[in-house]
């Protein structure tokens, strides 16, 4: 978080974290898609050739002013592929808020939980934890046929039992829901922390 | 003001409205010295804090968030490559601009970009000054100045849901 006194602007900045071709650039790309451009960034993607994120894609947004304060957010995702662990690290710095975007289909488990452990060891080296940081948790792919019931999901992933949704991120199913799940989590952790 | 004693790279620094306007003014006075066409003053997470100067068509916080990003990228490299500390600045040279970036503490930065008429030399002497103000306007905050529930107050929350309803679609 940064607040910018002057300007009354409040910057905060929310991860979509997960194992690689997940759906975490798709959720990104259909949040700009529903924001009229004159609220919104362009949206950044540092892709390889082959159109997988090698560092993140970032988008940002503001809100309309509320009493004179401008909340603005940055939208960030981490590269799935295991080897980008250092890049992960980077984007981590300062966030506000993570959403995991899990691969519902059963082939991807042991991913889903590799990246889930990848986040707590990097939340970890800044000194926080996944008991501490609000965080919300997107089952994503539900339209297609090889997946794992929802209960099954929540009890392999969802050690924390925080917020959840079933997505289809392509067709932009819970992917605003799930934005604005996460905004509320940190706005209250934010005044928790700011006015104790 | 900032909640900080040595400016660790996790510290949260705050920078009060007073602050603010000292750090602009020293920014405005940079520029006029150097004749940048642009200073960014962000912070290593890739927020924009202040800007001097203007770039039509260009999307000045995409721009700081990449900046800041190349930054961390390399401060990752020197890690890499077993440097105790960080590197301090980068240059970049353009066939029209340069991009001169360096750090003012930890958690933020100075980027200068200015055109090839410029020498570097000067940019490095005046940035390197204006960074020593800087830090000492930092340094000169006093945490109790805030008073964080002017910004985050009870109804903040409910405005912010009602906002991304509208934005939204």
């Amino acid at each position: 978080m940064l607040i910018n006194w002057a300007l009354k602007e409040i910057l905060l900045k929310i991860v979509y974290y997960g194992p690689g071709l997940s759906g975490k650039t798709t959720n990104l790309e259909q949040i700009y898609r529903r924001i009229a451009p004159e609220h919104r960034s362009k949206m950044v993607s540092l892709k390889t050739k082959e159109e997988r994120t090698i560092f993140f894609d970032l988008m940002q947004f503001r809100l309309p002013p509320i009493h004179g304060k401008r909340p603005k957010f940055s939208l960030y995702t981490v590269p799935g592929q295991h080897y980008y662990a250092a890049s992960r690290r980077i984007i981590l710095n300062g966030v506000d808020g993570i959403v995991f975007v899990a691969d519902s289909q059963r082939n991807r488990l042991t991913d889903n939980l590799a990246s889930m452990l990848d986040l707590e060891q990097n939340l970890i080296l800044q000194n926080r934890s996944l008991e501490e940081i609000p965080w919300v948790l997107q089952f994503n792919k539900r339209d297609l046929d090889a997946i794992h019931p929802v209960e099954f999901l929540q009890q392999k992933l969802n050690f924390n039992r925080v917020s959840t949704f079933e997505a289809v991120a392509v067709r932009g199913i819970e992917v605003s829901e799930t934005l604005k799940t996460i905004i509320q989590k940190v706005i209250t952790d934010i005044s928790r922390k700011l006015n104790a | 003001m900032l909640d900080k004693q040595q400016h660790e790279e996790n510290d949260q620094i705050l920078l009060s409205e007073e602050q603010y306007h000292r750090i602009s003014a020293e920014l405005d006075s940079l520029r006029s010295k150097i004749n940048s066409q642009m200073l960014l003053f962000g912070d290593m997470n890739g927020q924009l804090i202040s800007r001097k100067g203007d770039m039509p068509g260009v999307d000045l916080s995409i721009l700081t968030a990449l900046i800041s990003s190349d930054f961390s990228a390399t401060s990752e490299i020197a890690k890499i490559l077993g440097k105790k500390n960080h590197f301090h600045l980068h240059f970049h040279e353009g066939s029209n601009r340069n991009l001169y970036i360096s750090a003012v503490v930890p958690q933020l930065f100075l980027a200068v970009i200015f055109d090839t008429s410029v020498t570097l030399g000067m940019v490095r002497i005046f940035t390197k000054k204006t960074i020593e103000k800087i830090n000492e306007i930092i340094d000169s905050g006093h945490r109790e100045s805030i008073k964080y529930g002017d910004i985050i107050d009870s109804e903040f929350k409910s405005f912010v849901v009602e906002g991304l309803d509208k934005i939204l679609s």
